[in-house]
């Protein structure tokens, strides 16, 4: 593993407003820096807490449970990480990402995510990029509470925790390298990522990223030296299309071991 | 790691941008983007933290003062009363400290008082010991001071008496020298008394010489007596042994018993008796005998007789427990050996300058006759009743025969015999042959042995039907040609066995003796037996 790599990937904090929707004059937005690649549910409590405090000089209690965000009329999934939610919304033009918080009228498609659900689709999404990279082999031989001290390590933002417990699992050897590369390709404006089996070798030749993404969006990226019209962001950062794929799942994947790309239009 | 493995690849696929480079540039662009709104973003959420927590503190305030109403009295009382609950647990905290305190110290004092105790316990310990320690060292002291006392006494007492002894050594030898001196003088009277008794008889013959001169009616009786001497040949010379049949002369000795006869030429021979004299015979083939003189010194009865023919000097041994030595040809007394502490059974020439003797003390003696002292003592342990040292035995080496039934070989040197030979009865005394290799033993069960002395086996023995042993000093002969042996008997006669046959030869009987025969002696020339009797009589056999 790129230390220096994965550890700026690690560090890298988002600016967000959040704004009490439906609130008085008087309440101001709460800011806030938060991780890449913590998710929102862990903070929003906190961003509960301020507004309770500070909501027109009364102290009025806001159900957690009936709390749910949207940007742009947009109900956020907060189950995805911040990284990628900042990615994928935040204006070209704009430093700074604004997030409405909602307390009532909770449209059915979007569900709470309690911090234990939260738990679970984590550990969920580890497992089934363990599967794809080592068929499971690793995730398997790892103790249930390595499995704990991983997503407590997420949860408190814990850098060493994390580095401690993630190694085994984003290493690959010549003598036992990935079967495929967890990758998930975010397109603005579809409901769901795009994911497919993608190996890291190709008849013995090592494939990149812009093979990866020719075969996930063969739409989106222009071949033959055609200008692709997306932009495929992760972490921020337009990654450069002659990167390996191997480098690419154990450098850039999020803590869940999955690489996420967003797509943005170009412009 | 995988950058390391990765970069080669991609390079080497492309040639293109370095993606890691790119990757790194390009997050530190994105991170630059934020960083401005960042510190914003920090200072603001530091504001907000201070901002919740005054607001917190004034929340809690304000619901004090609204509780406290408006009375000041209430107020100044509850802070009294607050005032002296806290005091108040202040000194229920002081107390419980103080009270722990003391707990301790007394915790602590009565460990102090049992170590004290303890402490104190051992010293009376220590102390008694230290004072029986002192008791021990004081008496050990005593004992020591009591122990040199004695020790000076000791050692006083024991100068005093090695003084005493050393003055006692010397009067001893004083006293040594002084009874040499005296017996030489004690010799000196008797040699000169000697003399006169001999002035007086030569005197006597002179006066009859001349009386018989006066009167020579008889000559021609002496002559016809001298032709007849001549036919008889007489000498030293050893003519072969001679069974004596008859009886040719009887007469008295001594008085009382014979205890020894012995040859000391051809026609001369010694007699020795209970009556502590020695005489001194001639006695021709015929049986005509005269006394040539008598030796006088023994104070008790001489048991046996020893000869030195080359000095002529007789030995006696003595029931006065000494031994003593004679000149024959003047009669005097040489010497006197004393030491014995019993009666003297037998005394022996061993050497040319020694003697043995054995003793009823169950001891033998060996004494050297220049200095007239005992050179060495063996003990047997058993009385000795007759003893045999002769050169021809070769060296040292002496034999002695004892009460306890066993014949003991010496070789003189070493202190115990190297040989006993165990035989049947007492051993009343031995003989040996001339030529040094037999030994005739008689003992006291009514036998004669003869013993080689080369390997101390028995050859021979001897005995006859009515012999018996005639004393515990029964004395018994071998013939000059170690033909026959001889001993005396109980009842008076005298026994001749051949020596190698064993057979009687002969019991010598008519004519002779009437009581037990004591001793024999046969001629140097093997003609002729002397033998002596418990009552005074020697009879020369022929």
């Amino acid at each position: 593993m790129d230390y220096e790599v994965y550890r700026k990937v690690w560090e890298s904090h988002v600016p967000i407003e959040f704004n009490l929707d439906g609130a008085s004059e008087n309440q101001t937005p709460y800011y806030s820096m938060l991780p890449r690649a913590s998710y929102l549910c862990l903070h929003i409590p906190k961003v509960l807490r301020y507004f309770s405090q500070t909501s027109g000089g009364e102290l009025v209690e806001i159900d957690a449970e009936a709390a749910w965000l949207e940007y742009n009329s947009v109900p956020l999934k907060t189950y995805y990480p911040i990284g990628v939610l900042f990615d994928m919304h935040k204006p070209k033009n704009a430093q700074v990402w604004t997030v409405n918080v909602r307390t009532s009228s909770r449209p059915p498609e979007c569900h709470n995510v309690s911090k234990d659900v939260m738990e679970r689709m984590f550990m969920q999404a580890v497992k089934e990029a363990d599967y794809l990279k080592h068929k499971g082999e690793v995730i398997n031989s790892m103790k249930a509470e390595q499995h704990v001290q991983l997503w407590k390590a997420v949860s408190q933002y814990n850098f060493d925790g994390l580095w401690a417990v993630i190694k085994p699992l984003m290493e690959c050897s010549p003598t036992a390298p990935f079967f495929h590369i967890p990758i998930r390709l975010y397109v603005v404006g579809e409901p769901s990522f795009r994911q497919k089996a993608i190996p890291p070798y190709d008849d013995g030749k090592q494939l990149v990223f812009s093979d990866a993404i020719l075969r996930l969006a063969p739409n989106l990226i222009g071949q033959n030296d055609v200008e692709a019209s997306h932009d495929f962001v992760c972490h921020g950062i337009p990654v450069p299309l002659n990167t390996p794929l191997v480098y690419l799942a154990k450098n850039l994947s999020y803590p869940d071991n999955f690489v996420h790309v967003i797509a943005t239009p170009k412009g | 790691m995988s950058s390391d493995e990765c970069q080669p690849t991609t390079s080497g696929v492309s040639g293109s941008v370095d993606y890691r480079m790119e990757i790194l540039r390009l997050l530190e662009v994105r991170d630059q983007k934020h960083a401005f709104i960042e510190g914003i973003f920090r200072n603001y959420s530091k504001m907000i933290d201070t901002l919740s927590k005054t607001r917190i503190s004034r929340v809690s305030n304000r619901s004090f003062d609204e509780s406290g109403g408006g009375s000041d009295e209430i107020r100044k009382l509850r802070d009294e009363i607050s005032e002296v609950y806290k005091k108040k647990s202040k000194n229920d905290q002081e107390l419980i400290d103080a009270n722990r305190r003391l707990a301790e110290c007394e915790r602590n004092l009565n460990a102090i008082t049992e170590e004290r105790d303890k402490l104190k316990s051992d010293l009376d310990k220590m102390c008694a010991r230290i004072a029986q320690q002192e008791l021990l060292v004081k008496q050990t002291l005593d004992d020591n001071q009591n122990m040199r006392d004695e020790m000076i006494a000791l050692k006083t007492t024991c100068d005093a008496l090695t003084r005493r002894k050393m003055e006692w050594e010397e009067e001893r030898i004083a006293l040594l020298n002084k009874i040499r001196e005296l017996n030489e003088k004690y010799a000196e009277f008797f040699n000169r008394e000697v003399d006169d008794q001999e002035e007086r008889r030569r005197m006597k013959i002179q006066e009859e010489i001349t009386k018989a001169i006066q009167d020579t009616s008889r000559d021609e009786r002496t002559n016809s007596l001298l032709q007849q001497q001549e036919n008889i040949p007489i000498g030293d010379v050893l003519l072969g042994d001679v069974v004596p049949s008859q009886a040719l002369a009887k007469f008295d000795s001594n008085d009382g018993e014979v205890n020894d006869v012995l040859w000391l030429s051809g026609e001369t021979f010694a007699s020795a008796g209970s009556d502590r004299r020695i005489r001194i015979w001639r006695i021709d083939s015929q049986g005509r005998y005269q006394k040539l003189c008598s030796l006088s010194g023994a104070n008790q009865a001489v048991t046996r007789l020893d000869y030195d023919k080359d000095k002529h000097v007789l030995l006696g041994s003595s029931n006065d427990n000494m031994c003593r030595l004679w000149n024959v040809d003047n009669q005097r007394l040489l010497t006197t050996l004393s030491g014995h502490t019993d009666k003297v059974s037998c005394a022996r020439y061993h050497q040319s300058h020694n003697i043995v003797s054995g003793s009823y003390d169950r001891c033998i003696k060996l004494w050297d006759i220049h200095n007239q002292r005992c050179t060495k003592s063996y003990f047997p342990g058993s009385i000795v009743l007759d003893i045999i040292g002769r050169q021809s035995l070769g060296g040292a080496a002496f034999i002695s025969a004892h009460f306890d039934k066993k014949i003991r070989f010496w070789d003189g040197r070493n202190s115990e015999p190297f040989k006993i030979v165990e035989m049947s009865g007492k051993v009343t005394s031995l003989a040996l042959s001339e030529d040094g290799l037999q030994l005739l033993a008689s003992t006291r069960d009514d036998t004669l042995s003869l013993i080689d002395i080369r390997n101390y086996h028995i050859l021979h023995i001897y005995s006859a039907e009515q012999y018996r042993t005639s004393g515990d000093l029964a004395r018994c002969v071998i013939s000059p040609g170690q033909d026959y042996v001889a001993a005396g008997s109980a009842d008076g006669h005298v026994y001749v066995w051949n020596s190698q046959t064993t057979r009687l030869e002969k019991i010598l009987a008519r004519g002779g003796h009437e009581s037990a025969v004591l001793c024999l002696s046969w001629c140097p020339t093997g003609v002729g037996l002397l033998s002596g009797d418990k009552i005074r009589r020697v009879c020369y056999w022929h």
